[in-house]
């Protein structure tokens, strides 16, 4: 048996073939387990209701749009407008459904917009020889624009559904829901179609994907569209949390679904590895570790400096290396 | 291997089931606004020996930058505990979600204004209604115009005759825009009779939260102002380009700046005085720490069930430290709380605080606390 293929059998063949999943796995595992056992010394329990309640609607906004982001960041993309893309379609539900009386316009006009920049996006980079996250910068400083324009018309730093109540959105029962009908229909192209599987096939390699008949244009405004349409999900919750929208909504939320996918063991520049798993992991243990570590006495500043090292713990232990390249 | 583990995590689930007994009094908690400087950690060690006085624990959650409703929800959310009894709101943001999802908690503003609420068609405004909502004692002047008016009294005291206005969106400060016009009306009317008329150079202008421009001293009279009136955080905002711009020759060397809050840093602080003196900040107003005061008592007689027979729901005008002169700032930072830091300082003792509440004081009335945040005892020339 040579070398390599002893290398790449039993355990240490397995590491290598699923180290960053199982680290992401173990790290959730790890999260619930230290927290079930420390908590209660201080006084708190996660397994309060009120603690899992907290726990779903954390976790909510971040596991949608990460779901949805599965499918870009398995091409090697990523998209920075997402943040801003939540506050304004927040904004247009809250606007709208006061004017109408309804959310159905609102979600309506935000999906339509949700689509027209997913387009762009996604074509911009093969049209215009750009990486992709650059047309997302432009679409992030067009829409603080719009952002800053509105809400100086509108005179005022938040707006509020006053119209009527969005009780339903509030239901931790209802946020679980629609998070499992997403993550099956989001599972099932993911895994089960050819829009998944040559979105992966553009992230391991465009050059081959393109030579064996793959359409990169089409798949990639495809995988923008489909996480903008999840955007407007994620926006139906964040705004539902508290029936409102300011000039900040969704500010840094670009950032918190790439460290929930990161966490969740997705590699950075996409490929076959991508799972839309890592989206739900990472999530729940982001939100585990806002929940947890506050109960635990840690100030909410430090929570911040704890994220960021078991985020470069993960990233040290999930990068694949090659000789001479940079992680990958 | 497999029995340990399920037997470890069955341990894990019967420990995190149970829970231990809370503080005596239960945990107060402060939104916070900020998580550094003088101002916080002033504020923060004063609450803190005031809950140890009055029997109760302090916990601090820092809201969202932006004051997003969202975001506050989920600071409050997350350090939520079994045993918080009332919290200190330093920011509006999604209060009314907050109290909402936590409808047996007390809330007291302190250092915001609460436009949300008490605005015009404000997002909060349903908390007008709730007994739970116990007002707030603001950051300043509850009405915008006020510090319109103080702003220019001030400009005529020191003489400015060419002067320039910087001020943040109304959108995020309406009361801002109230004092703008308020100052604009006092100027108009004081030019209209005045033998020798103050200039407003150029229009306001609005600051969008970034710094301001290098290029605001090379417009048209910008060079030669002798005060800009910045009713934006000008220490941060405005006084960095104004110091880049003076070393440039771009601004003119005895130009001044009078402006809102206060920052320790030796070189600010320095910087402060007289225009004589080579002093760029001529006129500072800051809110002291001691003011937390007034929400902690309006939170105690609540949740002990003893508000003031007076007790109206409102909000207030803060106390303010008015700074001025080297002799002020000096005093300020070396015999208030607000300058070292030393809750020993404090121009209202914690002895006296406790005074105030009914709980310790039974005569104690809502009047006699308004008064107290609105008396001599709380101002720069009390320090000693």
């Amino acid at each position: 048996m040579s070398e390599e293929t002893k290398n790449n059998s039993g355990l240490i063949g397995w590491m290598k073939k699923n180290g960053a999943q199982a680290a992401a796995y173990s790290g959730l595992i790890l999260c619930v387990v230290f927290f079930s056992i420390v908590t209660p010394l201080t006084g708190e329990s996660i397994w309060l209701p009120a603690k899992l309640e907290a726990l779903v609607r954390n976790v909510i906004v971040l596991a949608l749009m990460s779901v949805g982001a599965v499918f870009v960041y398995s091409l090697g993309a990523m998209d920075i407008s997402i943040g801003k893309q939540v506050g304004l379609y927040a904004t247009l539900i809250v606007v709208v459904g006061n004017a109408t009386g309804s959310l159905l316009w609102g979600i309506l006009l935000s999906l339509v917009i949700s689509v027209i920049i997913g387009c762009i996006n996604g074509a911009a980079g093969e049209v215009l020889h750009i990486h992709p996250v650059v047309s997302s910068l432009v679409f992030m400083m067009v829409l603080t624009g719009v952002s800053s324009v509105t809400y100086n018309a509108i005179g005022s730093r938040n707006v509020a559904l006053s119209a009527f109540k969005v009780g339903l959105l509030k239901e931790p029962w209802f946020m679980l829901l629609v998070l499992a009908i997403e993550v099956l229909v989001v599972s099932y192209l993911f895994n089960f179609t050819k829009l998944g599987k040559n979105a992966r096939a553009i992230g391991a390699n465009s050059v081959s994907a393109q030579q064996s008949g793959i359409s990169l244009v089409k798949y990639k405004m495809i995988a923008y569209v489909i996480m903008g349409i999840c955007v407007v999900v994620a926006s139906l919750f964040q705004m539902g949390y508290t029936a409102s929208a300011s000039d900040s909504t969704g500010t840094g939320f670009e950032m918190n679904v790439m460290v929930a996918l990161i966490l969740g063991g997705m590699p950075l520049n996409g490929g076959m590895r991508s799972k839309v798993s890592c989206a739900l992991i990472g999530s729940f243990t982001y939100a585990l570790l806002d929940v947890g570590l506050p109960m635990l006495g840690v100030q909410p500043n430090q929570v911040f400096v704890i994220k960021a090292i078991l985020f470069l713990v993960v990233v040290v232990l999930t990068c694949r290396k090659k000789s001479g390249t940079l992680p990958r | 291997m497999k029995k340990f583990l399920s037997m470890l995590l069955a341990l894990c689930m019967l420990m995190s089931m149970t829970t231990f007994a809370s503080a005596e009094g239960g945990t107060i908690m402060w939104l916070s606004n900020t998580s550094s400087g003088i101002q916080y950690e002033s504020t923060r060690d004063y609450m803190k020996a005031i809950c140890d006085a009055m029997g109760y624990k302090l916990t601090i959650v820092y809201g969202d930058m932006f004051n997003d409703a969202a975001g506050n929800l989920t600071a409050v959310q997350n350090g939520m505990t079994s045993d918080v009894v009332g919290i200190v709101a330093s920011m509006d943001g999604g209060m009314s979600a907050i109290m909402e999802q936590y409808p047996n908690l007390y809330v007291a503003g302190y250092n915001t204004d609460m436009n949300s609420v008490y605005g015009e068609g404000g997002a909060n405004a349903s908390l007008l209604t709730n007994d739970h909502f116990l007002g707030t004692l603001c950051d300043g002047f509850a009405d915008g115009a006020d510090m319109g008016h103080q702003y220019f009294k001030v400009v005529q005291e020191k003489g400015w005759k060419k002067i320039s206005i910087i001020n943040f969106p109304g959108y995020a400060y309406p009361n801002q825009t109230a004092a703008v016009a308020a100052f604009m009306a006092d100027l108009e009317a004081y030019n209209a009779t005045a033998a020798e008329p103050i200039t407003l150079v150029g229009e306001p202008l609005t600051l969008e939260f970034q710094p301001l421009p290098d290029s605001y001293f090379l417009e048209d009279g910008m060079d030669d102002l002798d005060g800009i009136v910045a009713f934006c955080a000008g220490i941060i905002f405005v006084y960095p380009t104004m110091i880049t711009a003076k070393l440039n020759g771009f601004c003119r060397m005895d130009t001044q700046m009078m402006t809102g809050g206060f920052d320790n840093n030796p070189d600010i602080v320095a910087d402060i005085g007289d225009a004589e003196e080579g002093k760029t900040i001529g006129w500072i107003c800051v809110a002291p720490s001691e003011d937390v005061a007034y929400a902690l008592v309006l939170l105690d007689n609540a949740i002990t069930g003893n508000q003031f027979p007076d007790f109206v729901q409102e909000r207030v005008d803060s106390a303010s430290y008015v700074i001025d002169s080297t002799e002020d700032i000096n005093k300020a930072m070396t015999k208030g709380m607000i300058g070292t830091g030393d809750v020993s300082l404090a121009q209202i003792s914690v002895d006296e605080v406790l005074q105030l509440a009914v709980r310790f004081n039974p005569n104690a009335t809502f009047e006699g606390l308004k008064g107290i945040f609105h008396s001599e005892q709380l101002s720069v020339d009390a320090l000693k």
